[in-house]
């Protein structure tokens, strides 16, 4: 069982040059399908593993921790982990036709090459103890999400690729500044010795600027307001079963990362509560959340509204952190993979019904209540989800945000995020409205393919059953707050 | 406590056959029989009452500590009885005006309307705010389609408000109420006499009580009851059932057992946070009663005074007398009964008469004397003079404010009392004593079909004019203690 | 010192990174930009009278040669970066015939 870290890193990897050799493009698909399972399979069989309470190492080439290079596999890494490999599975299985459609003929296989890749290095952030091999995954999976945006149909696609190329690299060279500072302190580069060591020292100021650096390189890469404008416009442009992809994962590795090194890590906020980071923060996700709400409003673009609306959320969940109580984030890490779920899910029906069109407008919804009636309930039943009615997941998470931003010592901040919430109501209510009260245009109806139904689907019973049954999200998220929470008041 | 469960769930079972279901007919039998057994349903658990009080129905527990849970108490024993039975009343009255007025999409309607009565049911049933919370939601989502129906600019526009209005305040006020008062007690039970231990700060307990009543718009209390007059757009079955009946009276339900299940009589007299609800729902009662004068618009005018009237059974709470507890309960049954014999009448109206304005109203008597006649004991009930059974709310909400002594109230019982007698006599005088300009063509006369449930309920009220002593001895058995 | 350099050297690679609309010029800046944090990595590993990182006996004072195998890692993660926005740019010009983000812009 101490294999499965690597074999879930390594399995896809080695599938690269068999699939770069194969070419043919049904053949490829078929690989990335089973590669994609096989690794949903380990996530579960780790996970089973780790939820009975132990942490799994795998030391890469034997070499031990502080020196050579683990993998550590505990519940906080176990659950994105789940997250993003079932999401990965999930897009896959539903994205054949429309990869098929989208994607220029040539390049297909390598569209499933560069998926693979990307995982991959989702996967190796998630499990690396190591900061610098993290680094290196990060870029791995960054290298492969610019190619896998500059193959979209829209003729921005390879500008908006370049351009997220060039943010994201300046992010990438923040956060190894970043490493760089931590190192040359600390003189080690595991994670798990870092955090040892940062309870022996006095904190100096620069080691202060490195933590800013690398807050500054994670917000570049996971999207957080207001260096959020890469995401608008690369989701707008991107092949649209990548955003669907990229919605349910990419920002929600950034915030992994985020969880990992200021909690996990750093074991404590103190050196941002020294300079009232903290409050800074809360302010910018305040803003945030009150802003790009605003413009998700102002919106006619479908998948720009849904952007701005990743955005938002992804301040609720960054307040939360930084309100920092047990049950706050308990709250943020339930509100992750909520809202994964479901911005997924919407992201999935708007790739299937719209497989041509790339820019899709408000308009473009008028009447398709009646012409698709099961994939526009999903949609209905994922965007109320996103508002947070009673009985979706949204509204467990909603109902632990507050609950914990009341408790906490920033109770005002969720008044905010009740009326941003309530705002949600209004771009939403404008999609629901075009769907059922607009009369259609003259679109041909294509059918809807069972296997992609079936993603869709899932999306929308797991958001209904996370509205339910909460084991899943909340136990497993106050156990991870637990640990993480212990390791601070150590 | 399977009774409960199936009475709970027969709606359900009935959406799926009726999402099945393509003929008219058979979907008008199908909702009819929905309804009936329905109301026998409720007949039966009202039977055998003293079981079902004592037991309760656990779903599943969602968040640690706050189930999703069902039982029933007396209040809700009594509103589950009304609203069970003007249910069965509407049903018949529906069809027949979706007919007459020639709409279409009857799947979708009956779908809708059935969906909000589960949501009813289910809000009675609920044993805790939580649930209470959930399906309060639920109700406003399943009669958006019913208020957009027509899917004409003005409804789709007016459907906008309305969920707005009633998704908003519930997610700014309502929600963070709950959590709050979950964080201070640890629980959302109802419990006669309330959860919140003695100790608790005035303050918190005064917000709180504010952020309940805007929360629960639903009982439309001022500034957040436009979206009454707005959902006025429906059709008239639907202003009749669900917004006089169903869904306002859900609201005003919620408020009465959070006032006295949540907070407790005596919190609520000692931290002075009754003066807060007197305040509101006596402004409200004043200002909707002046709205309603100036409504041309028959359905509008009704609206405004359902506003005002709400606020009634909220003030008569708000007293915390036993009279005074008791005359709401009281004017929660004769309301509903009265106000749906107003609004199945207008229904009637606008059918067979094409008439939608108090101004055209001119001796119409003669053309349709029944309907002007119900029109004429709703308006009274309404107004509470003696011969109708709204005389014992007025009388008994003056007991309780003599009984809790609060006498500056009376001014607005006798203000509102002429403003109400203001705004419904001249339908009753116009239709009778004005002279008709226009002449009617011989096919506008009364449908029998749609008189049928206005007789009915009309027969109710005179008979409970007489057996009106059941209900009291009831309402201090079961539910003042 | 020579820390003030290399941030100065940083500083000019963000500059032209931001400044410039040439993506050509922007790739450049990139470059710079990560030159100058692959600088730093070998500022820090200089220990004070360390000899390059030989061994050559049991008692000299090496400098740390982890930075410089780490930062030949990120030099590879640069050159795949760089390749993959000079493919970008050349696909860029193929298909809206210019380079100038201000011109790029009204697309």
């Amino acid at each position: 069982m101490s294999q499965l870290p690597i074999l879930i890193i390594v399995l896809p990897l080695l599938m690269v040059p068999i699939c770069l050799f194969i070419k043919e493009k049904n053949y490829v698909y078929l690989l990335t399908l089973t590669i994609s399972s096989v690794n949903l399979i380990l996530v579960c069989f780790l996970f089973y593993e780790v939820h009975l309470g132990k942490t799994i190492f795998y030391e890469l080439g034997g070499w031990q921790a502080p020196i050579g290079i683990r993998l550590q596999a505990d519940l906080l890494s176990c659950y994105f982990l789940l997250l993003i490999n079932f999401m990965s599975f999930i897009c896959i299985l539903s994205g054949k036709e429309i990869i098929t459609k989208e994607i220029h003929p040539q390049n297909v296989y390598l569209f499933y090459i560069a998926w693979l890749l990307c995982n991959v290095g989702f996967s190796g952030i998630i499990l690396t103890n190591d900061i610098f091999n993290l680094f290196v995954f990060l870029e791995i999976s960054s290298l492969s999400s610019y190619f896998l945006i500059s193959q979209g149909m829209h003729k921005g696609s390879n500008i908006a690729a370049l351009q997220y190329l060039f943010i994201g690299s300046i992010g990438a060279v923040f956060i190894l500044l970043g490493i760089a500072v931590i190192y040359a302190h600390l003189g080690t580069l595991n994670m798990t010795d870092m955090s040892e060591k940062f309870l022996q020292i006095e904190i100096p100021k620069s080691l202060i600027f490195s933590i800013g650096l690398l807050i500054t390189g994670i917000a570049i890469k996971s999207a957080i307001f207001p260096l959020h404008t890469w995401l608008v416009r690369t989701y707008a442009y991107s092949p649209s079963v990548i955003v669907a992809y990229f919605a349910g994962t990419s920002t929600k590795v950034g915030i992994y990362i985020l969880v990992r090194v200021f909690l996990d890590i750093l074991n404590a906020i103190n050196p941002l509560e020294q300079y009232s980071l903290i409050e800074f923060i809360l302010f910018i996700s305040l803003v945030g959340a009150l802003l790009s709400t605003t413009y998700a409003i102002k919106q006619t673009d479908v998948k720009k509204m849904l952007a701005f609306s990743s955005v938002a959320q992804l301040s609720y969940i960054i307040i939360a952190l930084m309100v920092l109580t047990n049950d706050s984030l308990v709250a943020s890490l339930i509100h992750i993979f909520n809202h994964s779920i479901i911005k997924t899910g919407l992201f999935l029906v708007i790739a299937i019904i719209f497989v041509t069109n790339q820019q899709v407008k408000t308009t473009d919804l008028s009447g398709l209540g009646k012409k698709y009636p099961y994939m526009m309930s999903a949609f209905v039943i994922l965007s109320f989800g996103l508002i947070g009615v009673p009985l979706t997941s949204g509204f467990i998470s909603k109902w632990y945000l507050v609950t914990s931003i009341l408790e906490s010592d920033f109770w005002y901040l969720s008044i905010i995020v009740l009326i941003t919430s309530f705002m949600t109501l209004f771009y939403v209510w404008k999609l629901i409205e075009k769907i059922y009260f607009s009369q259609a245009e003259n679109i041909k109806a294509e059918p809807v393919l069972t296997h992609q139904g079936i993603g869709v689907f899932v999306l929308t019973a797991l958001t209904l059953y996370l509205g339910l049954d909460t084991t899943l999200t909340v136990g497993i998220s106050e156990d991870i707050s637990y640990m993480i929470m212990q390791g601070i008041n150590k | 406590m399977s009774l409960l469960s199936l009475h709970l769930f027969l709606p359900i079972i009935g959406i799926i056959v009726l999402s099945i279901v393509k003929k008219d007919q058979l979907l008008y039998i199908t909702h009819l029989l929905i309804s009936l057994a329905s109301f026998l349903l409720a007949i039966i658990i009202f039977a055998e009452k003293n079981y079902y009080l004592e037991h309760s129905l656990n779903v599943l527990e969602i968040i640690p500590k706050i189930s999703l849970s069902f039982s029933l108490d007396g209040l809700g024993l009594i509103f589950l009885l009304v609203s069970n039975f003007l249910w069965l009343v509407t049903t018949v009255y529906s069809d027949r005006y979706l007919k007459l007025n020639s709409i279409g999409n009857k799947s979708k309607f009956y779908i809708f309307f059935t969906l909000a009565m589960f949501s009813t049911n289910a809000i009675i049933y609920s044993s805790n705010l939580f649930t209470t919370f959930i399906f309060y939601e639920f109700l406003t989502l399943s009669t958006y389609p019913l208020v957009a129906f027509k899917m004409d600019r003005q409804s789709i526009d007016n459907g906008k408000r309305y969920l707005y209005y009633l998704l908003g305040t519930s997610i700014i006020f309502l929600l963070p109420a709950i959590i709050l008062t979950f964080n201070l007690t640890g629980s959302l039970d109802y419990k006669p006499g309330g959860i919140f231990l003695d100790n608790q700060n005035y303050l918190m307990i005064n917000v709180l009580v504010l952020l309940f009543l805007f929360g629960v718009a639903k009982s439309a209390i001022m500034p957040f009851h436009k979206w009454l007059p707005a959902a006025m757009v429906a059709p008239t079955p639907v202003s009749a059932l669900l917004h006089a009946v169903a869904v306002v009276k859900s609201g005003v339900f919620i408020i009465m057992k959070i006032i006295l299940f949540i907070f407790g009589t005596q919190l609520l007299q000692k931290t002075g946070a009754d003066l807060i609800l007197i305040f509101f729902s006596s402004l409200t009662i004043l200002f909707a009663s002046i709205v309603a004068l100036r409504q041309d618009n028959i359905k509008l005018r009704l609206a405004y005074s359902t506003v005002s009237q709400l606020a009634y059974i909220v003030l008569s709470v708000s007293i915390l007398a036993p009279l005074s507890i008791l005359a709401a309960v009281l004017h929660l049954v004769f309301h509903a009964l009265g106000k749906i014999m107003l609004f199945l009448s207008a229904g009637v109206l606008t059918t067979c008469m094409k008439i939608k304005n108090v101004s055209d109203m001119d001796g119409v008597s003669s053309k349709i004397p029944f309907t002007i006649f119900f029109i004429s004991l709703g308006a009274l009930i309404m107004v509470g003079i003696p011969p109708t059974v709204g005389f014992f709310s007025k009388w008994y909400l003056l007991l309780g404010i003599v009984q809790s002594e609060k006498i500056y109230l009376f001014i607005i019982l006798i203000v509102s009392t002429l403003l109400n007698a203001s705004y419904y006599f001249p339908m009753i005088y116009r239709s009778y004593f004005c002279k008709n300009n226009s002449v009617y063509k011989d096919d506008q006369a009364e449908d029998s079909l749609l008189i049928l449930p206005i007789i009915i309920v009309g027969v109710i009220t005179v008979m409970l004019f007489f057996g009106v002593d059941s209900i009291i001895i009831f309402t201090q058995g079961y539910i003042i203690k | 010192m020579i820390f003030v350099l290399d941030i100065v050297l940083l500083l000019i690679g963000l500059f032209i990174i931001i400044r410039e609309t040439n993506l050509i010029k922007k790739v450049i800046g990139l470059n710079i930009f990560q030159a100058s944090v692959f600088i730093f990595y070998l500022i820090i590993s200089k220990v004070e009278n360390g000899i390059p990182p030989i061994l050559i006996g049991a008692d000299a004072i090496y400098s740390n040669p982890l930075p410089h195998v780490l930062i030949l890692t990120a030099i590879v993660v640069g050159i795949a970066t760089t390749s993959l926005a000079l493919a970008l740019i050349v696909s860029i010009k193929k298909k809206h015939k210019t380079i100038e983000e201000d011109e790029l812009d009204e697309i």
